[in-house]
This record gives structure tokens, C-alpha cells and sequence, in this order.
């Protein structure tokens, strides 16, 4: 029933499937890694993202890529304010102020989109929709590749400006030791400012990418939530690098889990995984790897 | 004072929520001097150097700063042109040397001057020019001493505030530390505040001394009469 094709393909597609999750999941490492605090309004702002995908689809005919390029000015706008009017006010109080803040943020997103769009199925079909590409005998949907290339792109583009300019430097430095940061003259809390931009615009982003694999309603944020952070702590949390590798493990997990167990049951994988890793090795795969190097 | 104050400290308290730290402590750093605070643990020389650095804001008293009144965000401080080199280094594990000395001149005036004072740096510190590409974290103790302090000049400061510089060095690199440190003073015209559990060294390169006690300041004096005290060297000399 295995044939070498079969896992082949199942390999393939798990790997592309990949390349969105880690974009997905980037911004909540962002957030988590600057000002430790679990962005559950992600949920909300990816399901938004969606939403106005559909809306430029619909007035202006806009491919949902072209939306997702649309989306990184307004939602980094969005994530500043959230920062500067809501988060920075609760950020030094216990982690559990924040968490109930941003859930609750979620909540009034989810409602309000609620209202405006109801609570059908939507979906975007494109002219190549349902086309694929036949490449060395496997069959790749067009959508998947395009979503690939283009979180690729997004990821090399973050790579860069976190690695190369004296901003995202700054970034990494106050994820890394906020108190140092501060003690060079890095403005901590304009970073955390910035930090929750990127991290939303990288939500809006996804959620464009997202419109082009799945239908998706006002509810629909919650199960990639829960996936996006299996894999910021199967990466390790504040290592941007294991988002990429977290992001690879969960969705090599589920595509191969789908060949045992039916693939209605993929969340609970997920979920399983979360628990696993929150148990076994609280520090990712990073520490894994550092561990039985050591 | 052989100097115009570049620092002043008045009568400066200062808490950590409920607990005090520092209840009143003044002093004076002159342009060009090394100054030493000396006092045992929990006498309040971190609380006073994050006061400066503008980590810890005080409840009561003033710090002056090129006479003005200093009450900036600590970034702005920094660009004022005060650093402070934190007990323990604080580098930044898994970025690189050069990307840790490069931080150092993250403000818009140091940003300007960057690849002088980096040449700067590696001329203090010869050895750091073969680690440039290595991660902060992988580095013995010494050499990441030694990137602590370059990334502090990296800002090109006025005032360089040492806290501990020498904490777990060995003997040699111990010696190598005083030695650039004396040697930013004199050549890189920096005036320097230093705390340090090595009284005696930290003694024999000061200009003068403060004695702080319970978040006071119970003595000052110029090093040399410092390190004959008969008080002082039972105090902290072990003798």
C-alpha cells in the first residue's frame, strides 16, 4: 500500500505545506521572542487577513498573492496600535493580563467580522484554482506551489532584514537580553512596537496565502493558532531559525499521520505534538540538538 | 576635585518596588578621573550605576550630567554619552562579535563614527579581531570581558561605567583588564566609574574613592589615602 511514489508525494506535499506554517507562525516567535507575550489575537488577524483577501478579490479582481503584498501596510499599522494603545499597557503586569487582553481582542475580531461577512463558507477560485504541474511523475497543485515560493520569499526577505540591518539586529538583541538592549541605547519599547507590526503584518500575510489552500469563515483562525504554536515550541520559542524546523516536523507529522488515521483526526496530531514537545523538551528542537551535541 | 564635574550624584534614593536600595547617595566624578565605589554586597554600587543608566529610576535626589539634570529614557542616556557595562557581560549569546560591537554603536552619533571606534576596540583588544565571526556565546570568559567593554566604547561614551569587569577572570586576564582600562582613561580621554570587588587594584588605578554602606555614601577620598586606610583595608584588603 507504501509505494516509494506514495511516500514520495506525501513527503512533497508536507513540505510545501511547510513553507506557509512557518510564515504563520513567524510572527507569534516575533512577538513571543521581544516582549514574551503569547499573541493569541493572531488567530484573529490571520481570519481577517483572509477576509480582506475576499474583499479585494471581489472589488478589484485582486490575486490573492497580489492581497497578501496588500495586506503587510495596514495590518503592521493595526499591530502598532494594538501595541501602543493595548498591550504596553498590561505588559509588565502577569503574563496572564496579556493573554486574557489579546484573547479577548480575538474575540471582538472574530465578532465583528461575524457581522459584517456572517458566518458561511467563503472561498476564493482563481484561474488556477484547481490546476497543477507534473513534475518527474508527482502531481503539485499550482495553489501549493505558489504558496511555497511566495512564504519562501517572504522568509528569505525576514531572514535578511533581521540578520543584515541595524534594525533587525536590534530586534534579535532584545529578544536575546532585553537589559543589554537597553544598555547600548536600543529604545526597547519602540522594538516591541515594531515587533508586534511585523508579527500582525506577517498574520495578514499568511492569511492571504491561506485563502488560496482552504474556504475559511470568521472562525476559521483557531486551529492554526493552536499549530502555530506547536511550532514555536517545537522551534524552541525565541529561536527564529527552529520556527522553520518546528514548522517542517509538524507538517511531515501530519501528512505521514494522514496514512494511518483519518485525515479528519490531522488536528489531533497537532495538538498531540504541543503536549509532547511542552513535556519532553520545553526548549524545542534547539535544545535537542545542542543537548546531544553537548 | 582636580576637575570640572562631568557627573554629579545628589542625595539620590532608590527602590525596587518595596524594597530600598539606596537611601542617600551623593558623589562626584570630575572629567578624565577614574572613580571607585567601594561598599560591600547589598551596599547599593549596581543600584547606583543603573540609577545613572537610567535602568532604575530614583524616588528622590538628582543626577547631573555635563550640568544638566539627567532624567532620560535609557536610550537617551546612552547617547548622552554614558555607558554601563553590566555585571556578567550581557552579551548576546547567539549573534556574533561583530554584530554585539556593532550594537554597541547603535546610537544615530556613535552609528557615525562606527568603523573608528571598532579599530578602536580591536586595537584594546587584539585578540577579538580573529573572533569577530564567531558567536558571542561560544568565547571563553576573558574574551567576552573583553567584548562587553569594547561594545560599551562602541557608543563612544564620556563616562564608561564599569560594574565587576574582573568577576570570574583569571589572575592574567585580570591584570589585562586593569590595564585597558587605565588605558581607555588615559589615552581615549573616558572617564571612568568602577565597581569592583578588586579594592586593591581598583584602588591602585582610581583618582579617588567613595565608600558606600546600606545605600549611603559614608566616606570618600583620594585612592592613595583610601588604600593606607587602616579602616578600609580591614574592611575590604582582608588585612
Amino acid at each position: 500500500m507504501f509505494t516509494t511514489q506514495n511516500l514520495v508525494s506525501v513527503a512533497i506535499a508536507a513540505l510545501l505545506t511547510a513553507g506557509l506554517y512557518a510564515v504563520m507562525s513567524y510572527g507569534l516567535a516575533i512577538i513571543y521572542g521581544v516582549m514574551k507575550v503569547i499573541n493569541v489575537s493572531n488567530a484573529g488577524f490571520l481570519m481577517l487577513g483572509a477576509f480582506m483577501t475576499l474583499m479585494y478579490f471581489q472589488w478589484w479582481h485582486l490575486d490573492p498573492v497580489a492581497g497578501a503584498v496588500l495586506n503587510l501596510l495596514p495590518f503592521f499599522g493595526a499591530g502598532w496600535l494594538v501595541y501602543k494603545l493595548l498591550v504596553r499597557r498590561v505588559v509588565s503586569a502577569r503574563p496572564i493580563a496579556t493573554l486574557l487582553l489579546l484573547f479577548a481582542l480575538w474575540l471582538v475580531i472574530q465578532n465583528v467580522a461575524l457581522a459584517i461577512w456572517g458566518s458561511d463558507d467563503q472561498s476564493i477560485i482563481t484561474a488556477y484554482t484547481y490546476k497543477s504541474l507534473i513534475v518527474g511523475g508527482f502531481r503539485l497543485p499550482l495553489t501549493r506551489l505558489i504558496v511555497f515560493a511566495v512564504a519562501l520569499l517572504a522568509l528569505s526577505l525576514l531572514h535578511f532584514v533581521l540578520g543584515h540591518t541595524y534594525v533587525g539586529k536590534a530586534l534579535r538583541a532584545t529578544v536575546q537580553d532585553p537589559q543589554a538592549a537597553l544598555l547600548v541605547g536600543i529604545d526597547t519599547e519602540r522594538i516591541s512596537a515594531l515587533a508586534f507590526g511585523l508579527g500582525t503584518a506577517l498574520s495578514g500575510f499568511a492569511g492571504s496565502l491561506l485563502t488560496l489552500l482552504f474556504s475559511f469563515t470568521p472562525d476559521f483562525g483557531g486551529p492554526f493558532q493552536l499549530k502555530s504554536f506547536t511550532i514555536i515550541v517545537l522551534g524552541g520559542l525565541e529561536n527564529f531559525a527552529g520556527v522553520t524546523v518546528g514548522a517542517a516536523v509538524l507538517a511531515l507529522t501530519e501528512s505521514f499521520a494522514v496514512l494511518f488515521m483519518r485525515a479528519s483526526l490531522q488536528n489531533v496530531i497537532a495538538y498531540g505534538l504541543l503536549v509532547v514537545a511542552l513535556i519532553v523538551m520545553p526548549g524545542g528542537v534547539a535544545q535537542l540538538w545542542a543537548r546531544t551535541r553537548s | 576635585m582636580p576637575a570640572a564635574p562631568l557627573l554629579e550624584i545628589e542625595n539620590i534614593a532608590a527602590a525596587y518596588g518595596q524594597v530600598r536600595a539606596l537611601w542617600d547617595v551623593s558623589f562626584a566624578v570630575g572629567e578624565g578621573e577614574i572613580i571607585t565605589l567601594l561598599g560591600a554586597n547589598g551596599a547599593g554600587k549596581t543600584s547606583t550605576m543603573r540609577v545613572i543608566s537610567g535602568l532604575l529610576r530614583p524616588i528622590g535626589g538628582e543626577v547631573r550630567f555635563a550640568g544638566e539634570s539627567l532624567r532620560l529614557r535609557p536610550s537617551r542616556i546612552v547617547d548622552a554619552g554614558i555607558v554601563q557595562i553590566p555585571e556578567g557581560r550581557a552579551l548576546w549569546p547567539r549573534m556574533t562579535v561583530r554584530e554585539n560591537l556593532q550594537l554597541g554603536a547603535y546610537t544615530r552619533r556613535a552609528r557615525a563614527h562606527q568603523a573608528e571606534s571598532l579599530a578602536w576596540v580591536v586595537s584594546l583588544f587584539p585578540r577579538l579581531a580573529e573572533r569577530l565571526t564567531q558567536l558571542a556565546g561560544t568565547l571563553s570568559g576573558g574574551e567576552q570581558q573583553m567584548v562587553a567593554i569594547g561594545r560599551g566604547l562602541m557608543s563612544r561614551p564620556r563616562l564608561l561605567m564599569l560594574d565587576e569587569p574582573s568577576l570570574g577572570l583569571a589572575p592574567k586576564l585580570v591584570r589585562e583588564v586593569f590595564r585597558v582600562i587605565r588605558q581607555i582613561n588615559a589615552d581615549g580621554g573616558v572617564t571612568v566609574l568602577l565597581v569592583e570587588q578588586n579594592v586593591r587594584q581598583a584602588l591602585e588605578i582610581a583618582h579617588r574613592g567613595y565608600v558606600l554602606e546600606t545605600g549611603r555614601t559614608i566616606r570618600s577620598g583620594p585612592a592613595t589615602d583610601l588604600l593606607q586606610d587602616p579602616e578600609i583595608k580591614r574592611a575590604f584588603l582582608g588585612m
